[in-house]
């Protein structure tokens, strides 16, 4: 997200600054879209991208992926007085999610009969939907949480129906580059052992702030 | 070019590959970002969208 100052900030860009100052360098931010992660990855325009990226089987044929620092899964957001509740209820209902995306692949599969538009990100997708384009936007629950968070009214809408995907995001880089591979895994390792990674998770997830979602699993661990 | 100097070209260049290919292949961008400096990380916000979505609302 972008702050008042028009700084990029976040649980993703404060890892970003942890990895980048286990390396002993500074950091740079570019921004890009679910479809423009790989082809920038694959141009070499970013070294790596987190950016609540599934690490899929399919997506690791075309770049590396970190061990997991994230999981999470797949729900639905509606307006809060929507008769939506579950997966079922998205029979022949217009769905927003974003372009390229496993959510873009999963939402399709666990309901065929919905009509899925997709778009540049969730975020417009959330547009849409505040417009009334679609009746729902489905991608993963801590970004339906987010832009719940973020609207004007997050009364206004609700998160609905449980988990049907399972999503653990990893930070993706180029294909078989085993020193950056380390460089990233290590950096994660060591902040989740030193306490570094609770304390950046719990800054923007943990009790009382905005996004609120309690830390409920561990990340790999090498000795 | 002679055929002896072609083939003396050829030899020169197979032996810069045998020697460079090692090196190439442990290239890693760890070199390219210390050199640089800075780690460059693609990463996405949405908040200028909500803002354009909060305009959009209110007008």
């Amino acid at each position: 997200m972008v702050n008042e100052k028009g700084e990029i900030v976040g649980f993703e860009a404060d890892l970003a600054k942890m990895i980048a100052d286990s390396m002993g360098v500074g950091l740079e931010f570019r921004q890009l879209t679910d479809a423009t992660r790989i082809p920038m990855i694959q141009q070499g325009s970013v070294d790596i991208v987190i950016a609540t990226m599934t690490h899929s089987r399919e997506r690791d044929k075309v770049v590396d992926f970190s061990i997991s620092y994230f999981w999470t899964g797949q729900r639905v957001l509606v307006p809060a007085d929507s008769n939506i509740s579950s997966i079922e209820d998205l029979a022949g209902k217009r769905i927003g999610t974003a372009r390229g995306s496993t959510s873009e692949q999963n939402i399709m599969a666990a309901q065929p009969a919905a009509k899925i538009l997709t778009y540049d990100d969730a975020a417009t997708a959330f547009v849409s939907l505040q417009r009334g384009a679609v009746d729902a936007i489905s991608t993963d629950e801590s970004m339906l949480l987010s832009l719940r968070a973020d609207s004007r009214n997050p009364a206004d809408w609700k998160v609905v129906g449980p988990y049907f995907s399972a999503e653990p995001f990893g930070i993706a880089m180029r294909e078989n580059d085993s020193r950056l591979r380390d460089a990233v895994n290590f950096a994660l390792i060591e902040a989740w052992e030193t306490g570094e990674f609770e304390e950046i998770y719990n800054r923007w997830y943990g009790p009382g702030t905005k996004y609120e979602l309690p830390l409920n699993f561990e990340i790999e661990i090498w000795p | 070019m002679s055929r002896n100097s072609r083939l003396v070209t050829m030899v020169f260049v197979l032996a810069l590959l045998l020697v460079a290919a090692p090196a190439l292949a442990n290239a890693s961008l760890v070199d390219t970002i210390q050199e640089r400096g800075k780690l460059i990380v693609g990463i996405q916000t949405s908040a200028p969208l909500l803002r354009w979505s909060m305009r959009k609302a209110k007008s």
